[in-house]
């Protein structure tokens, strides 16, 4: 019930749907009982009247039978045209809101949450309580109602055969319990999880081959794999095993009503003699009770997919359950385009040590400060706390006296561009995927922006130019290239303050170059926080912070922090090395 | 028989067969079941006599009744026993043994077909395949053709014991039927323009999530939800159509088959009246007509999902049908030169990569594959592994056509360092002992050592031992390229294929790989694919590629002395790396 009223939220402009569609599954049940009553009424005309029966009155039974039948069909129908209506809103709704709420979720949740994880459980979500609210919800209507009808109909005609029809169900029920009951939930779920074992070793036995076939290593992996196969198979094999007898007994016992009534049919007729009466009240017995076996049987299923719908939605709500970043109520503006970090301290999530600490520095506006030390050094964090990928735990970020708590999200993104090393083109026009840096751009500004980002060669040997898709038809460009059409949008923005990953993906030194040349344009008279990863790049900049294990440990020019002969010193040697390295000369040693 | 099952159902001989007498015994259950009714009409025949004024002596006591429900309650048991170990437990062996020889199958896949980059989503699709199959053949399959086999014999016997009433039956169940078909049809075709439009949402989404700097970054999150909104209600809209058109179609056959509950009861009382008919009969046919249609919906509604199973047998048996490349086991080359001799490849036909390459990759000297992206380089590489076979000319090691050995053999004699690492979920250690399975833990720490993983690994919690997630996920691009160089050097075979981009994935540690490539290419035949032109100033060969074929060839200083490309690709690059030199040193 809980499960449905969660629902019932995301059934915006349908509220009446779930409820229409209950009360109609509800109305065909009655209607699907009908039928057979009526059916009795027919024989019980011919008992009573024997050969003299009236054919008027049986035509009408007969037509009215089928008439409810069809009737009961109908409503059925409908119930599941509404309930489908209800559950392709729920799906579509469920869709819209996940994305809603994601999509304004601060940058870091999606470090920790991949997006083919985020996609697949909106799709999963999406998925099961589309099926459940289509497929099993109005049955569920139908499950209340069937055992009160059957408990009336049974008490009504004869309470004698209707204890008869009553030991089949009970005993039947016992049997479900035990299925359904400890042992049953503990072997579905050893199954689900073996089952999930398996198929996470399918995907690491064919990501590995590659490799293992290199390495002649087949069988040893394929040994893994082959072993949770087996597993698997000895697993279900057990819970069959298990469900052999109380299966088998089940399915005879809710076939054996007859089995109980004859004798009791008998009995009473010794008792009474009234041998019309009571075969007549056995037929209406025989004629409903497979309805019952039916209900049963349905029952069983809509357990399951219940609990299935309901945490498919808890998964859901524990996925989005993260607050968005706060927006300032008076929300400050931004009035010159200096950044300071004062005392900013950062810890991750669930992390235990700091990943920035105590970080201080100044950036004046049209100044370039770069960020160097070894990977994981925290330098990326750093970059990442100005666009408000993360709040800081301690200190402030702020950009012209602001502190960026207090600009309005809108404004702090209007002033900052940022270029990282996963951003992405959209599959749409070239053209568009460059405007999008400022949608009311000119054609003219948008080929100015080409031509600052080195981007004119790309253009030109595609077959339309910048109204070329890219991502379809087999168009696609090489990083590099792609790097290029991502700083022309950023080119295209125009924000005074510039956040940026120097590109590390390695691309062939022809794009290394033309993207130097790009990124030259791009953070011409800017604010610029970069971090760097050649330092080849870094000469220019007005400071170099050296951070190390997320403290700031060196600061100053390339020159000064050069004759400190510090870490920068070493790191620098390095890099030296590295550039003048030849393949077959082994490496210099400086 | 059995082939087209097996060809049908993608099974093994032994599964058709189990698929066979579980159906068998289904059947068997569907008729035992009746016994119930069985039982009935025999009280029925007994006890309504008096009713119907025929005189009756004697009449069955309860014992009699008691005594034969027990039996029939037993053979249904029996049965119903048989038909659950026919059906559930041999159901599972069959798809372990699908799972099995699918597995062996990849096993034995060209390298080549690895590359794709789906793999993972296409391993769990057909390992969801396998699951689906497996429920299919347990339940649905043996059930739907045992009712359409049971029901068809009730048919044939009523149509024995009254024709007239039968056909009053049955009339509905073909024109039933025709709708069912009319609407499979129209199904499939709405189907593909579902799945169109759930894809676009889905597409949308993943964009969506894929890009996030990007939308919040230029403030575009509400354009984004508007599409998503539009793409959501197209989706929306054709699920409803869908739905409509289904439902309505199927519940027009249902209510159709529900008509001939009607005219059974009044083509009964015509009858009955003309004195044609006996009542008993009559209460059989209505008892009959009150529960025959149930099990006949189900038919067809189990029919719809056995169309469904199509696609996923197809899906598993194309990939049993994927060729393989076979070899002799024996190689015995003469020595570790690599020829290329007029090589022609293409990946699709039409689009050749290649045009009539040649050259010689010498034993113990490196050999640097050159050229503008595209140019083929990486797929020279590869092919001299024969991750693909060419379409024409011949690739030779030591003198050895290498298309005609097996792949496996073969791959021992090379080790291939490239950007994309795979790693298992298990130690460090017996990541690195991927590249030799018996070698010791020493031998596994000494290349270790040498391939530069030596100080990350001891800072992890468990040294060697540590246990470093699904494909490695904790480990930065670099760790992971000095495990793979690690492998190499244990495996230390003769030939080694290298990427150069590979000592670039993670710039703070380059000279650390790069001192790793160095200790794995001492004395062996080495062939690179090189981005900067400095670092092979100093290889043996150049081989320039541009356009898929061979333009310039020869030693670095001869080259340079030619003035061609890759005098040019070096004029500009070490340009480039002395004007940043003058400005360090300046």
């Amino acid at each position: 019930m809980k499960t449905l009223f969660e629902l019932q939220k995301y059934m915006t402009g349908r509220k009446a749907l779930l409820p229409s569609a209950l009360l109609l599954s509800a109305l065909s049940t009655f209607a699907g009982m009908a039928p057979y009553v009526l059916i009795w009424f027919i024989v019980r005309e011919l008992f009573a009247s024997g050969i003299s029966y009236s054919a008027a009155l049986i035509n009408t039974y007969a037509w009215w039978a089928a008439g409810l039948a069809v009737l009961s069909v109908l409503l059925y129908f409908m119930a599941l045209s509404f309930s489908h209506l209800a559950a392709f809103r729920v799906e579509a709704n469920m869709r819209k809101s996940a994305m809603e709420k994601i999509i304004r979720m601060p940058l870091g949740f999606f470090d920790n949450n991949t997006s083919g994880r985020i996609r697949k459980i909106i799709d999963d979500n999406a998925s099961i309580t589309h099926g459940f609210l289509a497929h099993q919800m109005p049955d569920l209507a139908g499950n209340f109602i069937m055992p009160i009808i059957a408990v009336l109909l049974i008490f009504i005609f004869d309470w004698r055969l209707g204890l008869a029809c009553l030991s089949p169900i009970v005993i039947s029920m016992f049997i479900m319990g035990f299925m359904m009951g400890k042992k049953g939930r503990y072997f579905m779920e050893s199954y689900m999880n073996s089952l999930e074992e398996m198929n996470t070793e399918a995907v690491e036995y064919v990501r590995g081959i590659p490799v293992v076939k290199v390495f002649q290593q087949t069988v040893f992996s394929f040994k893994n794999f082959y072993k949770s196969i087996l597993k698997y198979r000895n697993m279900v094999f057990k819970y069959t095993k298990m469900w052999e007898i109380p299966m088998s007994a089940y399915t005879v016992i809710i076939n054996s009503f007859a089995f109980f009534l004859i004798p009791v049919a008998i009995l009473l007729i010794g008792h009474s003699g009234d041998y019309a009466g009571v075969l007549l009240n056995l037929f209406l017995y025989v004629l409903i009770t497979p309805i019952f076996s039916q209900s049963i049987m349905k029952s069983m299923y809509l357990n399951q997919a219940l609990g299935q719908a309901s945490e498919a939605i808890n998964r859901m709500e524990t996925l989005i359950d993260i607050e968005p970043l706060p927006i300032p109520a008076t929300p400050k503006s931004i009035a010159a385009h200096n950044i300071s970090f004062m005392g900013v301290s950062f810890t991750y999530p669930g992390a235990d040590k700091k990943a920035v600490d105590d970080v201080n520095f100044y950036i004046p506006d049209g100044k370039t400060v770069a960020l160097v030390g070894a990977s994981g050094s925290g330098k990326t964090t750093i970059a990442r706390l100005v666009p408000r990928f993360w709040d800081v735990d301690e200190g402030v970020v702020s950009i012209g006296d602001a502190n960026v708590k207090d600009i309005h999200p809108k404004q702090l993104m209007e002033h900052v561009s940022f270029v990282f090393q996963n951003t992405k083109l959209f599959k749409t026009s070239l053209l568009d995927n460059i405007r999008y840096g400022n949608p009311s751009a000119s054609l003219k500004e948008v080929e100015k922006a080409v031509d600052m980002a080195q981007c004119r060669e790309i253009i030109e040997k595609l077959p339309d130019g910048l109204n070329t898709r890219i991502g379809v038809d087999g168009t696609y460009l090489s990083g590099g290239e792609q790097q290029r059409i991502v700083l022309a949008r950023a080119i295209l923005k125009d924000a005074p303050i510039v956040v940026l990953d120097e590109a590390t993906a390695f691309t062939d030194p022809e794009n290394e170059h033309l993207i130097q040349e790009a990124l030259k344009k791009l953070t011409k008279g800017k604010t610029v926080l970069m971090i760097a990863h050649r330092l080849s790049s870094v000469i220019h900049a007005d400071t170099i912070l050296v951070v190390n294990e997320g403290r700031i440990d060196e600061r100053g020019t390339h020159w000064e922090l050069l004759k400190k002969e510090g870490l920068y010193f070493s790191m620098w040697n390095e890099y030296k090395r590295s550039v003048q390295w030849t393949i077959g000369k082994g490496v210099q040693h400086v | 028989m059995f082939k087209v099952l097996e060809k049908r159902l993608a099974l093994s001989r032994k599964g058709a067969k189990d698929f066979l007498k579980g159906t068998f015994f289904t059947i068997l259950l569907d008729i035992a079941l009746m016994l119930p009714a069985v039982l009935f009409f025999f009280f029925l025949e007994d006890y309504l006599r008096p009713v119907l004024g025929i005189p009756a002596s004697a009449f069955n006591g309860i014992g009699y009744y008691i005594i034969l429900g027990v039996i029939f309650m037993l053979i249904m048991y029996v049965i119903a026993m048989f038909q659950y170990r026919s059906t559930y437990t041999t159901v599972y062996d069959e798809s372990a043994n699908r799972r099995i020889s699918l597995a062996e199958k990849l096993r034995i896949l060209p390298l080549a077909f690895f590359g794709e980059k789906n793999l993972s989503d296409l391993t769990s699709t057909i390992m969801t395949d396998c699951t689906d199959l497996e429920h299919t053949f347990s339940h649905a399959v043996p059930q739907l053709l045992a009712s359409v086999l049971s029901l068809a014999m009730i048919a044939i016997g009523l149509f024995f014991y009254n024709w007239q009433l039968s056909f009053a039956l049955f009339w509905v169940v073909p024109f039933a039927a025709v709708i069912i078909l009319i609407a499979k049809k129209k199904l499939d075709k709405e189907n593909i323009s579902l799945y169109l439009k759930k894809r676009d949402v889905s597409e949308h989404i993943q964009e969506g999530l894929d890009a996030v700097q990007e939308i919040k970054s230029y403030n575009q999150e509400n354009a984004y939800i508007d599409t998503l909104h539009e793409k959501v209600a197209i989706y929306e809209k054709q699920l409803v159509r869908g739905e409509l058109l289904a439902g309505g179609l199927v519940n027009s056959a249902q209510s159709l088959l529900k008509l001939g509950l009607a005219s059974v009861v009044i083509v009964g009382a015509k009858l009955l009246s003309a004195g044609t008919l006996d009542l008993f009969v009559y209460l059989i046919f209505l008892m009959i007509a009150s529960r025959v249609y149930n099990p006949i919906s189900e038919v067809f509604n189990n029919m719809a999902a056995l169309f469904f199973l199509d696609v996923r047998i197809n899906r598993v048996n194309e990939m049993e049908a994927l060729p393989i490349q076979r070899g002799s086991k024996a190689f015995n080359p003469d020595n570790y030169d690599i020829v290329f001799d007029k090589v022609d490849f293409s990946y699709e036909t039409g689009k050749q990569v290649l045009h009539n390459v040649s050259f010689t990759a010498k034993q113990g000297e490196i050999t640097a594959l050159v050229g503008p992206s595209g140019g083929g380089k990486s797929t020279s590489a590869k092919l001299s592994a024969r991750f693909w076979d060419i379409d024409s000319g011949r690739i030779l090691l030591g003198n050895q056509d290498i298309s005609k050995i097996d792949p496996e053999i073969l791959l021992k004699n090379y080790s291939i360092v490239f950007q994309d690492v795979v790693l298992f979920n298990t130690s460090v250690m017996d990541n690195i002992r991927i590249g030799k399975r018996d070698a010791s833990d020493e031998d596994v720490m000494r290349v270790a050592k040498l391939a530069q993983c030596d100080e990350f690994v001891n800072k992890m919690p468990g040294g060697y031992q540590t246990v470093i997630g699904e494909n490695g996920e904790t480990l930065s691009g670099g760790e992971r390229q000095r495990i793979s160089i690690a492998r190499a050097l244990l495996k230390d075979a003769p030939i080694v294929l290298l990427d150069e981009a590979s000592a670039s994935l993670d710039v703070e540690n380059e000279t650390k790989i790069q001192t790793g490539i160095s200790a794995l290419i001492r004395n062996k035949t080495v062939l690179i694919i090189a981005h900067r032109m400095r670092t092979v100033a100093n290889a043996d060969k150049i081989i320039v590629l541009e356009n898929g074929r061979v333009s310039e060839s020869g030693s670095p200083s001869e080259l340079e002395e030619q003035g061609g490309i890759f005098a040019k690709m070096i004029e500009r690059q070490l340009g480039k790396i002395n004007y940043e030199e003058k400005e360090v040193h300046h």
